[in-house]
């Protein structure tokens, strides 16, 4: 477990890193796990994110997978001395991604990072439920780790397409997965290896319940009432899964923290390209502009303007 | 007058670049000089630089963004994001998209407005130890002559650049492409600036950039910088819509890098050379060799932009790039490179 000292905001701490892949394997169909091995890779905390250039850091700009960097946000991290390990579980989507699924051990790749605002532990809260949806599911593995490992009564929500589409591994048989949304077990080992017993849907219910993780998660909140107000609720996944989520939590006046997604070049605040409306009741039209890779990429939810919301112009 | 070129030099090292250095070289020294010996100094205007290398406008912020990666005072110079009379928000998203060898975008000047440039922005700028550029952009002449005005004030400032050339709002080509209605926008700002350095960004969005250079060095420019983006788009065929929420964007990166250094040899020949004004040459730089290829076409200095998103150390690796190529040709000072490209064979 590695609860990180220093500010997840000391922004001296960041850098450009070359890694050496340790391991990059197919986790399940659309989704593959890179472990990257850095020497002296700075504090960093569960939201976070790193900008993985898709090419190769010697060679010009213009040949291997992407031009710009694709940000990733960080599913492990384990430290031994000086040298750590991060994980990253991504889906093949483009060009970057594709480049990376090609790549094999010890070739080295250059990491730009930490970045962005972690997920907050509010202290007076003992409960967090992570709610994740397919490529989502990342942050919440290592948030499950550091939210358990600090005393929190940690329960995942893990939604996807189809078990092929599931970046995680079942224990066991995977028809022992469980169908009951109301029963969480140790059934993901992702979750199982911090004690953290999860709930699983697909749409298809080709695994778990079938069925979507908002509507999992929504009935699951009204049977735990007692339990769920004591919690924090911390969500990453396609945009409208997160806003079902988020106005579930809402209504019960459950916090909850959303980890966002958009299209980016630098990730650090320069290039102006990922913007997320942010409510401002003293803005004219209600709202103004922040950037999701320095203001978030986690957010208040009750400060989000939905991309598919109607709001001002 | 330019010393003439005697092709019969003989070249300095296996470069094969044939450079007149023998009246600079050092006495009976064979090898490449030392490191530290070479003047790595340039001026643009009244303007010294320690090193030719300076961050373009809209790729490195206001000043803070960068100082956890590289250590800023080691530039040549920075420049700001566009700074407008009023705050603006910019333009919906998708902002940006990436394409072949570079990136589309169109941000759409999103700004603090001026006030709070100089409330919140100005004194972390001054304080990076190192000449800050800032860009203004504005709608009309009047706001770019308010907006230069109070930020030739400001002693922090050390050069004003004229964005006339931003393809990414309804207004923002106008003056870039209009050679006539430059030169009175130019004239007009000149007339209130009194302490920074003048410098017009000049869009490579017009049919003889010459014509436009021209007018901005008439009406008064101490420097050129150029070129802005290229106006692009790309189509998302799914959708058939364009990506981009404004249809249009500036096409960057090393995609433009031909068309931009050959708008700085056009224009460093026809106009900028002959009257003495120098270039900050841009446009798809990523390497040192991008950089000497520039400063080979004719720009005094030139700028990072684009490459910075990659990595934000690229202007220090430049730095040192070219001060060890005119090391290793023992060329002193980067200023004796500008414009010296060979004619013929």
């Amino acid at each position: 477990m590695h609860l990180e000292a220093r500010s997840p905001t000391d922004r001296g701490a960041r850098s450009v890193f070359l890694a050496a892949v340790r391991a990059n394997d197919p986790v399940c169909r659309d989704h593959y796990r890179l472990i990257l091995a850095l020497a002296g890779f700075p504090s960093a905390q569960p939201g976070q994110f790193v900008q993985i250039l898709c090419a190769d850091p010697e060679g010009p700009p213009w040949a291997g997978g992407a031009f710009t960097r694709r940000p990733f946000s960080i599913g492990g991290l384990r430290r031994t001395g000086n040298d750590c390990e991060l994980d990253i579980i991504y889906r093949v989507i483009g060009p970057g991604t594709k480049w990376l699924a090609g790549l094999r051990p010890g070739v080295q790749v250059s990491v730009l990072g930490p970045l962005g605002r972690p997920f907050e532990l509010p202290a007076d809260r003992p409960v967090a439920y992570l709610v994740g949806g397919g490529v989502g599911l990342p942050p919440m593995i290592w948030l499950a780790e550091v939210a358990a490992a600090v005393g929190r009564q940690v329960v995942a929500f893990c939604g996807a397409r189809s078990a092929d589409s599931l970046p995680l591994r079942p224990r066991g048989r995977q028809d022992a997965v469980p169908l009951s949304p109301t029963e969480p077990t140790l059934c993901m080992e992702e979750f199982a290896q911090w004690g953290v017993p999860a709930v699983v849907c697909t749409d298809d219910g080709t695994l778990g319940r079938r069925g979507r993780v908002p509507e999992v998660f929504t009935s699951y909140l009204a049977s735990h009432a007692d339990e769920a107000a004591q919690a924090v609720v911390y969500t990453c996944g396609p945009e409208p899964m997160l806003r079902l989520v988020a106005r579930s939590c809402e209504l019960l006046g459950i916090p909850c923290q959303v980890c966002l997604e958009r299209t980016m070049a630098c990730g650090m605040g320069t290039c102006q390209s990922c913007v997320v409306r942010i409510r401002d009741a003293s803005d004219a039209q209600g709202w103004r502009y922040q950037l999701c890779c320095t203001d978030g990429p986690v957010f208040d939810s009750r400060a989000v303007v939905w991309q598919d919301e109607k709001w001002g112009t | 007058m330019r010393p003439t070129y005697d092709t019969r030099t003989a070249p300095t090292d296996t470069g094969g670049l044939t450079l007149p250095v023998g009246r600079r070289m050092l006495a009976g020294m064979e090898s490449s000089i030392n490191l530290s010996t070479v003047d790595m100094a340039v001026r643009i205007g009244r303007l010294t630089l320690r090193n030719p290398v300076v961050t373009l406008s809209g790729t490195c912020g206001y000043g803070d963004e960068y100082g956890p990666f590289m250590d800023l005072s080691l530039l040549g110079a920075f420049t700001t994001k566009s700074v407008t009379l009023e705050p603006r928000r910019g333009n919906a998203p998708p902002r940006v998209v990436e394409t072949a060898g570079g990136m589309l975008n169109a941000i759409g000047l999103a700004n603090v407005g001026l006030e709070r440039f100089i409330a919140e922005k100005l004194p972390v700028l001054s304080a990076l130890g190192v000449p800050a550029i800032v860009n203004v952009a504005g709608h009309t002449i009047e706001e770019y002559v308010k907006v230069c005005r109070t930020l030739d004030a400001q002693p922090a400032v050390a050069g004003l650049e004229l964005n006339v050339s931003c393809p990414n709002v309804a207004d923002g080509l106008v003056f870039g492409t209009d050679a006539g209605a430059l030169g009175e926008l130019v004239r007009a700002v000149r007339a209130e600036v009194r302490r920074a350095v003048l410098i017009v960004k000049l869009s490579p969005n017009v049919t003889d950039i010459s014509r436009t250079a021209a007018a901005a060095i008439e009406a008064g420019a101490e420097a050129l910088s150029m070129v802005n983006t290229f106006v692009g788009m790309a189509i998302d065929i799914e959708r058939r819509r364009p990506v981009l929420s404004n249809t249009t964007g500036g096409l960057s990166g090393p995609a433009i890098k031909p068309l931009a250094l050959h708008m700085v040899h056009r224009v460093y020949r026809q106009v900028a050379g002959p009257a003495g004004i120098p270039i900050i040459g841009m446009g798809g730089i990523v390497t040192w060799r991008d950089a000497v290829e520039f400063i080979l076409a004719g720009a005094t200095a030139v700028g990072i932009g684009t490459a910075l998103f990659i990595d934000p150390t690229t202007p220090l690796k430049v730095v040192e790039g070219l001060r060890a190529y005119l090391a290793s040709r023992n060329i002193l000072a980067v200023s004796e490179l500008v414009g010296r490209l060979e004619r013929g064979r």
